[in-house]
């Protein structure tokens, strides 16, 4: 697990092995946030005074809510997500982690390796109910610090951002640098994203605002402008 | 609309190729159809016949053929 320190804040970043999806804790006193969630027995000790947790999903798919079972049954917890992301979660057919399974059987198969044998004993699918949910935006107080959630769809028809203390957006695998912006996926759109996702970023966001992504390092939103326009890749 | 045009539909609207090139069509033969592809590729599938399909016949699922050979198992007649 990995730290980023931004101003006051101090955010744990832990790395699931199998997809190489992003989880971010903020921990104050003996509550937490943890973002897009996985099994990590590395964040039970940090989270050792924690007596109650939120858990913020920047989207519904299964590497980025694969943990959320995992800290139901450890703290109290509250779940908050956009609408469409709620519905998803509540649906045993979304919720089933076939990309992961299918691009570990084909690194297993290349490498000689049983990564998806032991996916399969870690992960066990399940649907959700989220506590809190938003159509477009949200706004909430969590202690002294408030998160601003807004919907970005291209990526994911679930899909959000959430903004912390105007200082931190967590993108989920809505913003990325060196790593493709995937809008294949069933529901997600590159018109939308390219027409309304990207304009309204670039209004939305801060260039010294630092992007914690779904996948790979964060960065800040600087590094991807250009001529005062977002700059990414596309798969 | 039979099931074997059901089943190709799926195919040519996934990837925006022609009846003829699915029918032939294996996992990785063209761009579209990569680990991404296959994703809407099996949506398009069980939204078309209604079912969900086990992750074990998604890993499996490499081919036109076999998208048959493997829909079989949930009751898919190609036949009708």
């Amino acid at each position: 697990m990995d730290i980023f320190h931004i101003d006051n804040l101090s955010i744990y970043r832990s790395i699931y092995k199998y997809i190489n999806s992003n989880m971010y804790l903020l921990v104050e006193k003996d509550r937490a946030l943890i973002v897009d969630p996985h099994e990590d027995c590395d964040a039970i000790g940090l989270l050792e005074k924690v007596k109650e947790i939120v858990i913020l999903l920047t989207h519904e798919h299964a590497d980025h809510i694969s943990g959320v079972f995992w800290f139901q049954q450890r703290f109290p917890s509250k779940i908050i997500c956009a609408q469409s992301c709620s519905e998803y979660i509540a649906d045993e057919k979304c919720v089933r982690p076939i990309l992961i399974s299918f691009i570990l059987e084909e690194q297993d198969r290349l490498n000689g390796t049983h990564f998806l044998e032991e996916f399969k004993k870690q992960y066990v699918p399940r649907t959700y109910k989220a506590d809190i949910t938003f159509v477009d935006s949200h706004i909430e107080q969590w202690g002294n610090h408030r998160l601003d959630f807004f919907k970005v769809l291209g990526h994911s028809i679930g899909s959000c951002g959430i903004i912390l203390d105007n200082k931190v957006a967590f993108m989920g695998d809505s913003l990325m640098k060196d790593l493709p912006i995937i809008t294949r996926f069933p529901r997600g759109n590159k018109k939308v994203y390219i027409n309304e996702t990207l304009p309204f970023l670039e209004q939305k966001l801060k260039e010294d605002m630092m992007i914690m992504p779904g996948h790979g390092n964060p960065f800040l939103l600087n590094d991807i402008m250009k001529g005062g326009k977002i700059n990414v890749e596309f798969r | 609309m039979t099931n074997l045009e059901k089943y190709t539909e799926a195919f040519t609207k996934t990837f925006e190729i022609s009846e003829d090139e699915a029918k032939v069509l294996k996992y990785q033969d063209i761009k579209a159809w990569d680990s991404v592809g296959h994703m809407g590729l099996v949506a398009a599938i069980e939204e078309a016949f209604d079912i969900m399909m086990e992750t074990e016949d998604i890993i499996d699922f490499n081919s036109f053929e076999k998208g048959k050979e493997i829909l079989a198992k949930y009751d898919i007649d190609f036949a009708k």
